[in-house]
């Protein structure tokens, strides 16, 4: 199109130039002046602001005067000046915002909206019967292409501004508004080949493309004001305003609409795509939407297949999370089975949120439902053990020392839901000692002082799975003496190594927490998380040495006397500190009784080596 | 002895604060800081006191309780240094937003020897009581020998940049290790004899500081800077013949401004980071994690 090309406009093209180029720059401000170019901008943008509204009045004069034909037609001139007006306000109120003038800018841009604008055409002319809006005819269309992008700007800042006041609903109304926008300009694309919404190019030619410039960074300005490019802040700004709101599940699914959006604009680097969008599928776990995850993940995975050895990194926490994810799924089998309920989603449930994304060859390689038998949550685990063989393999102990533990943890984690679904206790057993031969392997290998919490949990864990595994040998000799059977001492051997080991790393366990030598007792208070993690670990190392099969009296006596103490301290602890005695409620009874039952322990000890 | 130690300081105005006509809402006596909310309603309680293991006033020099650099570092750095000889790890801390005067406390003005600062009083007296331990040792030999390494090094959005190599340009890679804990790859560690050779490293990564803010646009002010010396100290036993080694480490870490940066989302204090909308599409990183933390 021609347009008039006057003094006036080029000076307005350059100020808005000038102006935009001031306000991309502002993070290089002197720290004791951060918005000194932001400032300046604002000069600008009020002079360009000035320019405009003479205009508007010499035209108006002019119109009335002459009805000149040669100069562009009026209308489209004077629709392309209130555009101008309206994106240059906005603009200003923008630059209130990132000013810290926050409540200045929502003013503006509220008077804005109620400014009686036939440009902005709010009401945007009546739906049809079926929501479809209806437009009376192209010319018709045109304008509300052309004023698409201005007002998806407006509605942006609008709800960035409410954000920023606090009023979430508001902001998500104001966004939710910009997406309609949106939208209905794509529907009026689709409905005519030819016709084009504009940009801000089309407002002010040359100011994003001047010629002594670089093409790179005009091309970045120009995509930033474009109609798509709003509409993905648009999204963008959805997913935070509905975190903000307490609403995740939508603003998990604005982030999802935010990740397609990349891959539709081709807008994205793949690897941090990947990456994202694994991260989403941890949300999805946390809600139990293990379908959604399940997507999530494998889109991923798909975006991810690439030799480039630079995406290792991604490529191993992706695998990260699909550990998570089976996990996730193994204890939530779990929990159905010992519940005996039933997972009540289908197949239908199973939507499809990456639909421009390859499914991929991990659709098939592992459920989203959960595991009913034993085979199936083997299936589950395998796919697991997969992935952190490969995880393990990037996040070596050497370099990533915390997350090679966590792997190792999640291993472990894996292995107990897994034995769940297993009968057998043999095999119960061999897999109990799996996680217990990896879990002191992974603590022999690091330093007590600088992964002291680290340790912690790892030694806590692996008391833990001893004595499970103590639990079945245990039983085992209890049915074999029921049956009338002597027990081997071989297996009588064994139990008690497995029990005194157990004991072992639940005294190390408290030991952790003494007061450095020459004290070396524990604190008279213990810090609120540690209270029942340490009593537990007494009450555990005391109800495994009282359960030990010793051969000798002595030893027996021993272990006796050695659980009692811990039972006193125990129980003296929570009658000085009432609140360990709410968080050690379940406990407490029990060690109560065996307190009590303490004597006749003794003695039976005592009958029994007569 | 507690192993936290807590102490505040208060700056004389500078020449913007005095051009505004500020007024001095807080004083100290003793440990504690006492602080006058001049907005406080009727009701409200005008005056808010804040007890500390100490508190430092260094308002007016004309004051009779006024903290010199001297005073600071006798009650901090000297039980800080004494720990260290023993063989404990220490750490000083200073915290507070740009202008309340870190950088002057921790290194104070290197002209000037009267305002030396923490770390170069704690590198002179730490040279001091070396070679004041190995003039008594009656075998003075090579093996007894205390060896002193110092490295700085700058964080700055999660990047770690060595200071004393500043030609490294690469941004330094922070790795775990199982025994040895976490540390920095690359990191240049010198050794020190003297206290000279500690101050002329000092000045080269101050001023390296500098040059680093001012070629990316950064400012000292939005960075962490970590100056760290191992102490390895080496003790002969006649009895035994055996060398004893004990290691320790003193952190003296100066931490950025605590105040909001800027808008990019750089950092962010607390409260204004739950309100604003972060513009940038490569934070949606972060959104996401945000919603898995839920």
């Amino acid at each position: 199109f021609i347009f008039f090309k006057s003094t006036p406009d080029a000076d307005l093209v350059d100020l808005v130039s000038r102006a935009l180029r001031l306000e991309e720059s502002s993070a290089d401000d002197p720290e004791d002046q951060p918005y000194k170019s932001r400032y300046e901008a604002r000069k600008l943008l009020n002079e360009a602001i000035s320019i405009v509204n003479a205009e508007g009045l010499s035209s108006a004069v002019e119109t009335k005067a002459e009805g000149d034909s040669s100069s562009p037609d009026p209308e489209f001139k004077s629709h392309r000046r209130q555009l101008r007006l309206l994106w240059l306000k906005i603009r200003l109120a923008s630059n209130y915002l990132e000013t810290d003038e926050a409540s200045e800018g929502y003013r503006m841009l509220t008077a804005l909206l109620e400014a009686d604008n036939e440009v902005l055409q709010l009401n945007d002319g009546g739906t049809d019967q079926s929501g479809e809006v209806v437009v009376a005819d192209s010319s018709s269309a045109n304008r509300y292409l052309r004023e698409a992008a201005v007002k998806v700007q407006l509605y942006n800042w609008l709800g960035c501004a409410c954000c920023h006041l606090n009023r979430h609903a508001d902001a998500i109304e104001f966004l939710q508004q910009a997406e309609a926008a949106f939208l209905r300009a794509k529907r009026l694309l689709a409905a005519d080949e030819s016709a084009r919404a504009w940009d801000l190019s089309d407002l002010f030619p040359s100011a994003v493309k001047p010629a002594n410039e670089k093409e790179e960074a005009a091309s970045a300005l120009a995509d930033s004001c474009s109609l798509e490019s709003l509409h993905t802040k648009t999204l963008f700004y959805l997913a935070q305003a509905f975190g903000k709101a307490d609403r995740p599940a939508d603003s998990a699914r604005y982030c999802q609409m935010t990740l397609n959006r990349q891959l539709a604009l081709s807008d994205y680097a793949a690897s941090e795509w990947a990456v994202n969008c694994a991260a989403l599928s941890q949300y999805y776990l946390g809600v139990r939407d293990f379908a959604r995850a399940h997507r999530c993940l494998c889109a991923a995975s798909a975006a991810a297949h690439d030799p480039d050895s630079e995406l290792q990194h991604n490529r191993a926490s992706i695998s990260r999370c699909w550990v998570k994810y089976a996990i996730a799924l193994l204890e939530y089998s779990r929990d159905l089975a010992q519940h005996q309920l039933e997972d009540c989603r289908s197949e239908a449930d199973y939507e499809d949120l990456f639909p421009s994304v390859e499914a991929g060859h991990h659709a098939d390689k592992v459920a989203y439902v959960p595991a009913v038998n034993f085979e199936q949550a083997r299936a589950i685990f395998l796919f697991a053990q997969r992935h952190l063989t490969s995880a393990k393999d990037f996040f070596r102990l050497d370099e990533h020392c915390t997350d090679h533990a966590e792997l190792v943890r999640d291993h472990s984690r894996a292995f107990l839901h897994l034995l769940q679904f297993e009968l057998d206790s043999d095999r119960r057993a061999r897999m109990h000692k799996r996680r217990a031969d990896m879990l002191r392997e992974l603590l022999s290998q690091l330093s007590q002082q600088y992964y002291l919490l680290l340790c912690r949990q790892i030694r806590f864990e692996l008391g833990e799975t001893l004595v499970d595994l103590l639990d079945i040998k245990l039983s085992a000799l209890e049915s074999q003496a029921a049956a009338g059977q002597t027990p081997s001492p071989a297996a009588v051997a064994k139990a008690n190594a497995i029990g005194r080991d157990a004991v072992t790393q639940f005294d190390l366990f408290v030991d952790s927490f003494r007061l450095p030598p020459p004290e070396s007792r524990l604190p008279d208070r213990l810090e609120a998380l540690d209270t029942r993690p340490v009593l537990l670990a007494l009450f555990h190392s005391a109800r495994v040495s009282a359960r030990l099969p010793e051969p000798s009296r002595d030893r027996r006596l021993a272990n006796l006397r050695r659980a009692e103490a811990n039972y006193r301290q125990v129980s003296e602890y929570c009658e000085r500190v009432p609140e360990a005695a709410s968080v050690m409620s379940p406990e407490l009874d029990l060690i109560r009784d065996m307190l009590a039952l303490m004597p006749v322990k003794v003695q039976t000890v005592m009958d029994k080596f007569a | 002895m507690s192993s936290v130690k807590v102490a505040v300081r208060v700056r004389p105005f500078n020449s913007r604060e005095q051009q505004n006509d500020a007024k001095c809402i807080v004083e100290m006596r003793d440990n504690t800081t006492y602080i006058t909310n001049t907005k406080a309603g009727p009701k409200d309680q005008a005056v808010k006191s804040f007890q500390f293991d100490y508190s430092y006033w260094s308002m007016d020099t004309r004051d009779p309780h006024f903290a010199t650099q001297r005073r600071v570092y006798e009650d901090l750095g000297v039980d800080a240094l004494e720990h260290a000889l023993e063989g404990y790890n220490v750490c000083i801390f200073a915290y507070g937003q740009t202008g309340a005067g870190k950088s002057y406390t921790m290194m104070g003005r290197p002209s000037e020897p009267e305002q030396a600062g923490i770390i170069p009083q704690l590198c002179r007296n730490l040279f001091l009581r070396l070679d004041g331990e190995s003039a008594k040792e009656e075998s003075a030999s090579p093996t007894n020998r205390s060896i002193v390494e110092v490295s700085y090094m700058e964080i700055y959005c999660e990047r770690v940049r060595d200071l004393l190599n500043p030609k490294n340009k690469a941004n330094l890679r922070v790795r775990e290790h199982p025994l040895l804990g976490p540390y920095v790859e690359d990191l240049s560690k010198c050794a020190v004899t003297n206290f000279d050779d500690i101050n002329d490293l000092i000045d080269a990564g101050n001023k390296s500081r500098t040059v680093a803010a001012t070629n990316m646009n950064e400012t000292s002010s939005r960075s962490h800077a970590v100056f760290n010396i191992v102490l390895t100290q080496k003790k002969h036993d006649s009895a035994t013949e055996l060398t004893g080694e004990r290691v320790s480490k003193i952190s003296l870490v100066d931490l950025a401004g605590s105040e909001r940066a800027d808008s990019t989302g750089a950092q962010g204090k607390r409260l204004k980071e739950g309100a604003n909308i972060n513009k940038s599409l490569t934070t949606l990183g972060k959104v996401i994690s945000g919603l898995a933390d839920v």
